[in-house]
């Protein structure tokens, strides 16, 4: 398995470390954070990540604003993106994916396989 | 390839770890050679075979550590369990000494480990055990103490919504936080393993988001959950602090309901200097409010109330009913033989006479107090991590366990001798010994072969399901931890070995205890009754022509007979009453702090109920069965439990002379 790199955009403290170490630890991963929707675009171009992992819902710029703006720029437009959720319920879900993004995983997300589902998620290899 | 030294191993367990663990090269040799040994080829692991470390041994790991540092020499030392816990520590401390393990060893567990320490591929059944989750599953609780009081500060907010809610006063803006925060704590405490807590917080979220109206029926429901949460996330409000050897024993309180003043300070003084809680109330309304915050350990009660006992009795027969299960002393100036059975009718534990010295009060008190501390199961936890150590804490605590956990496994064969507990829950990594390792050494040992032992495990794959199985575990519990799976398992463990040892207490046939453990008991009555003065009555009942009903009507029909007059037995007298079945058709009963005449009383209570039953007799008709009794009084017939018996048996002799269907007392007075 070849190491990825990927940029984890959430406003929460918390939940970035968790999975940030998830990924690291478990995976093996280089893990890039961004604690708002506006850090994680500047990051997305200039550290070209694998995939961002990004928080649908944030202050100011919120998940799918974000990467809309993502899908826009040709430096970022061919990254992957997965949204993470806290939302359950199936419309929720169904409305999320129907943005164009590559999956939805959801949150609490169990740390122990973050990097599964990722993997699940992309169609990486594990 | 790693080079191992194994130093004073039996050379069968080097060849067989040496074809077990791929890459492994391993040369034998004996304690003298050993530093020889090291200099003169590279080797990344010392494997060390010795009963008992004495002093030679402790030279030559001194020499060992000041040449080889830990980074580039792992040790392991297998050894005897006995080994005081002292120099187990000091090898870990002093020298370097990374793992133990105690003997006989497990060679599939040492050649895990091995392969482990020098990272080397090893798999058992199914491969696919990562080591490296072990470390995320560390470092992820570290996060957590990092985080709680952000997270708790969430929980805060949902609390302040919960409350305004029961309060009618929830404005629009606390319950959009509201819904925000719980939100936010849904999305993040089960990553940190607290699924329970997502789930309530989710509850939360639910309630508190939009803008309809919210019932506010469902404001002290919405509290409860919030409290929930904040227990589930492992913070209690009023939490004693953790000690790390001894878990949190709080010291019992005993509440004390008496209008006298006086009485009340002199109980006081002796309660405090014996380490008590303690609250007051004078009368038994205040007591009730009074209950209504706390759960006394004991309550020590007077009945003369102005307004009559009634309502003394009422509160008695309450907190003795099995729901509160609240041990109650009377201590009252009363001392009528209807007062004695009235108290005893509620279900109070004991009936002291004023005026009584506070000491031989509470002498009592400290009786009950550790009669209901053994009857709670004791729990050992080991566990090097603190946080599940509290987890447990949290869960089992309010469900009448007594926790006691232990932090340090070194430490692990003295507490458990200690305390010798009902049921053992062990982690599976800890540093320096290992669950699994702990767990063997304990099934090795016939006189705790039928400890429960429950595992706590962050990994439920095939293999490390089979190591836990394999060690003699009972059960295991995947991480994180679910409090009512993890209750669940615990009470099913303690009901199967509660079931074996009333087995063994009990007559199968009548139900009542058997001579053994009444003989135990009984021995016990008369120690109490020298302290406290009281007398203990003792009957000897045996059935009438029982030899006639077994021959004439079958075994079957005698057997039918002792079954119902044991029940019959069991419903008459109370259970602090030692029932018991001595053999064929006899039967003893002690009767704690009763007179002969009130212990003749009660048997003639009997004798008249057992009377009046009917059994299947010859050709369809009904018959009834009798039996003759003598009555015997501790310690004025007899001064230790021989001589009553003696003395109630002639009674009973007696009885059965003079034409059975009767009870004697010893003195052959007739009744």
């Amino acid at each position: 398995m070849t190491s990825k790199r990927i940029l984890l955009v959430d406003d929460e403290d918390d939940i970035r470390e968790v999975a940030k170490l998830s990924l690291e630890m478990v995976a093996g991963w280089e893990v890039i954070t961004a604690s708002s929707g506006r850090e994680g675009i500047q990051k997305a171009a200039t550290e070209k990540p694998d995939a961002v992992l990004l928080d649908v819902m944030m202050p100011e710029m919120d998940g799918p604003t974000t990467f809309q703006a993502l899908q826009i720029s040709p430096a970022t437009k061919g990254i992957p993106v997965i949204l993470l959720t806290a939302k359950v319920q199936a419309a929720d879900q169904r409305r999320f994916k129907s943005l164009g993004v590559a999956g939805v995983i959801a949150k609490p997300f169990d740390p122990m396989t973050l990097a599964d589902q990722v993997n699940a998620t992309l169609g990486w290899q594990s | 390839m790693a080079n191992v030294l194994a130093v004073g191993v039996d050379t069968q367990l080097t060849r067989w770890l040496q074809q077990r663990v791929e890459h492994l090269t391993v040369r034998s040799v004996d304690f003298p050679q050993a530093l020889e040994a090291l200099g003169q080829d590279h080797y990344s692991l010392l494997l060390a075979d010795q009963d008992s470390p004495n002093v030679e041994t402790a030279e030559l790991l001194e020499a060992i550590r000041q040449r080889f540092p830990a980074t580039l020499l792992a040790i392991v030392f297998c050894l005897e369990r006995k080994v005081e816990s002292s120099i187990q520590h000091s090898l870990i401390e002093r020298y370097n000494v990374s793992q133990l393990f105690y003997k006989p060893v497990d060679r599939e567990e040492l050649a895990r480990l091995i392969a482990e320490l020098l990272d080397l591929p090893f798999s058992l059944i199914a491969p696919g055990h990562r080591p490296e989750q072990d470390l995320a599953v560390a470092a992820i609780a570290k996060l957590w103490e990092k985080f709680r009081p952000t997270i708790m500060a969430r929980v805060d907010v949902c609390e302040e919504a919960a409350l305004a809610l029961v309060e009618g006063c929830l404005g629009e803006e606390l319950r959009k936080k509201a819904a925000g925060e719980a939100h936010k704590l849904a999305g993040s405490v089960g990553s940190f393993g607290y699924a329970e807590g997502t789930r309530l917080a989710r509850g939360l979220e639910h309630l508190f988001q939009g803008n309809k109206p919210i019932e506010p029926s469902r404001g002290l429901q919405t509290a409860e959950t919030v409290l929930l949460l904040r227990k589930t996330l492992g913070r209690e409000p009023s939490a004693p602090p953790l000690s790390l050897t001894n878990g949190a024993v709080e010291d019992p309180l005993l509440m004390i309901i008496d209008h006298d003043k006086e009485v009340v300070d002199q109980l006081l003084v002796t309660a405090t200097e014996q380490g008590l809680r303690t609250t007051v109330a004078f009368s038994v309304a205040e007591a009730r409010g009074k209950l209504a915050q706390d759960r006394p350990s004991v309550v020590v009660l007077d009945l003369t109330f102005p307004g009559g006992s009634g309502d003394s009795l009422k509160l008695v027969e309450e907190l003795s009913s099995e729901s509160s299960g609240i041990p109650v002393l009377v201590f009252t100036r009363k001392d009528s033989f209807i007062d004695r059975v009235e108290v005893a009718r509620c279900g109070a534990r004991g009936f002291l006479q004023k005026p009584l010295p506070a000491g031989e009060v509470m002498d009592f008190v400290n009786r009950l107090i550790e009669s209901e501390r053994a009857a709670r199961p004791t729990i050992l936890a080991v566990d090097d991590d603190l946080q599940v150590l509290q987890l447990l804490q949290t869960i089992l605590k309010p469900s009448g366990f007594n926790l006691q956990i232990l932090e340090d496994p070194l430490r692990f064969w003295e507490v458990l001798e200690s305390i010798s507990p009902d049921l053992l829950i062990l982690d599976i990594k800890m540093p320096h010994i290992g669950g699994i390792e702990l767990c063997r050494v304990v099934r090795n040992d016939a006189r705790w072969a039928r400890l429960p032992i429950l595992f706590l495990t962050a990994h439920t794959d095939l293999e490390t399901v089979q190591r836990v199985f394999n060690a003699g575990a009972d059960d295991f519990v995947g991480k994180p931890i679910v409090g009512p799976e993890l209750l669940m398992r615990i009470r099913n463990r303690l009901e199967r070995v509660q079931l074996y040892r009333s087995m063994a207490e009990t007559d199968l046939l009548t139900g009542v205890a058997n001579r053994g453990r009444s003989v135990q008991m009984l021995t016990q009555f008369l120690r109490f009754s020298d302290r406290h003065g009281q007398p203990v009555s003792l009957a000897i009942l045996d059935l009438d022509n029982f030899k006639e009903i077994n021959d004439s009507l079958g075994h079957a029909t005698g057997d039918e007979v002792l079954r119902r007059f044991g029940k019959r037995l069991l419903k008459t007298f109370r259970s602090e009453d030692v029932v018991s079945r001595w053999g064929g058709e006899e039967f003893v009963v002690g009767m704690y702090g009763m007179r002969r005449e009130d212990g003749v009383q009660r048997t003639a209570d009997l004798l008249e109920a057992f009377r009046a039953e009917t059994f299947a007799g010859w050709e369809g008709r009904e018959c009834h069965v009798t039996f003759s009794a003598g009555v015997a009084q501790y310690p004025e017939d007899g001064n230790d439990l021989q001589a009553v018996y003696k003395a109630a048996d002639r009674a009973l002799y007696a009885a059965k002379a003079a034409g059975k269907d009767r009870i004697m007392t010893a003195g052959s007075h007739p009744v």
